[in-house]
């Protein structure tokens, strides 16, 4: 998921255009822009642009409700 | 040398229960040659979940009067005393949550209602359940209590692969679990049973390679953990999600579907949040129960058999239908076999 928000150890992070409020506790460093792993809700791992690209290509090429996933 | 036939496959277990369904999805199962065999394993924690942890959760929420607060899988599993599902059919309220710390959101909502989060899942889940009962503390929640039944992959990696009766070559091993544990955790492991391990993202590329260098290893006899997913996998895992798990839970034996119970292969609250442990505030006494007739689920698990070989498979049993908790789950194998790859072995 791509952060939008930071607002302390909160952010509001989206994916294929589907907002979710996430937990930066895992990643502090994490900043507005990067792309993140998550997981219930918590950021578990930095990833690079390529990576959130791959992933991305995937569930659209799955046409797959990524709400339900996310 | 090796010499492998759709007789005598290479068996690969892909130890998570989102590998199973990425392969079948992705099609990538479909497109192995036929000398590999992949085995579905233990990675699915509604799967592994005991009856009995799940019958405790319902006779507490039921003797108690809880609102249980659940991830969505766990709803539909049945054991003897009925299922979350059942229970919400008794008036009793259970809600789906998304994440752990929606559990605090609901229960700060609702003061009057006394709250159980069911906080399953294996390692990936725990610092986000951590996070959880940090805020609950944090916030002076007094009306959330945690039912604590996490699972530590690593040692049930070791108990399979103590199991006399497993054939396996090598192992897939879970990119997200490994997010948090890291690479270097699971060598002592693996490299004791001779077994090789790869590490591998989700995507078919990364499934590919990850599968490549398996059958590398396999062939070439090398007891090696690789980490095909470093972009995400670090090492030694990721140290802030570690502290987390580490300053809210600590291990404890744990039953497993399928491997039985196994030292140190669960998580509970440190003792110094037993205030928020459900299991200090509800007691119920230890439930006896059965797993659902004809179901084989625990051997489904352990890889022995595939869901097809189950006699319930497609036909008592249906996604609709779902007798035991590996066709109930998302990430089960039964679930898996039956969206994706029908009747047959594949
Ligand atoms: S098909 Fe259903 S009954 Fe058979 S093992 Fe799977 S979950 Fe159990």
């Amino acid at each position: 998921m791509k952060i939008l928000e930071i607002n302390g150890k909160k952010a509001i992070a989206e994916f294929l255009n589907v907002q979710r409020e996430i937990r930066l506790d895992a990643v502090p460093h994490a900043k507005v822009g990067d792309h993140v792993m998550v997981h219930a809700g918590l950021a578990i791992s930095l990833i690079s642009s390529e990576e959130a690209l791959d992933i991305q290509n995937m569930w659209k090429e799955l046409g797959e409700d990524v709400e339900l996933f996310i | 040398m090796w010499s492998f036939s759709s007789d005598s496959p290479v068996r690969i277990m892909e130890v998570c229960g989102t590998h199973t369904h990425e392969l079948f999805r992705t099609g990538l199962r479909f497109s192995l040659p036929p000398w590999v065999k992949l085995i579905s394993g233990p990675g699915c924690p509604v799967c592994v979940t005991d009856d009995r942890d799940l019958a405790k959760v319902i006779m507490m929420a039921r003797e108690y009067e809880l609102t249980v607060l659940t991830f969505g899988d766990m709803l539909k599993v049945n054991t003897e005393f009925g299922s979350l599902a059942s229970l919400r059919s008794e008036g009793r309220k259970v809600e789906i949550v998304y994440s752990p710390v929606d559990a605090v959101t609901y229960a700060k909502q609702h003061p009057d209602e006394r709250c159980m989060f069911v906080s399953v899942g294996f390692e990936t889940t725990m610092p986000s359940a951590a996070v959880a009962v940090k805020e609950a503390i944090e916030l002076n929640i007094g009306n959330l209590f945690f039912f604590v039944n996490h699972k530590l992959l690593p040692p049930a990696l070791d108990a399979l692969l103590s199991t006399g009766d497993m054939d396996i070559d090598g192992l897939i091993l879970p990119g997200h679990v490994s997010a948090i544990i890291g690479r270097r955790v699971y060598e002592p492991i693996l490299l004791r049973h001779g077994m090789p391990g790869v590490i591998t993202g989700f995507t078919k590329d990364h499934m590919r390679t990850g599968i490549n260098l398996l059958l590398n290893l396999v062939v070439h006899h090398e007891a090696k953990v690789l980490n095909a997913y470093p972009e995400v996998v670090q090492e030694d895992g990721n140290p802030q999600a570690k502290e987390l798990i580490e300053k809210y839970f600590e291990p404890t034996g744990a039953h497993w579907r399928g491997l039985g119970f196994i030292p140190n292969s669960g998580a509970k609250l440190r003792p110094e949040y037993n205030h928020l442990d459900a299991e200090v505030a509800f007691p119920v006494s230890e439930p006896m129960v059965h797993p659902p007739h004809g179901c084989r689920c625990g051997d489904v698990v352990l890889g022995t058999v595939d869901p097809v070989d189950c006699p319930l498979f497609g036909t008592v049993c249906t996604p609709q239908n779902a007798v035991g908790p590996c066709m109930v789950s998302s990430e089960g194998a039964c679930a898996a076999w039956y969206k994706y790859g029908g009747l047959r072995h594949v």
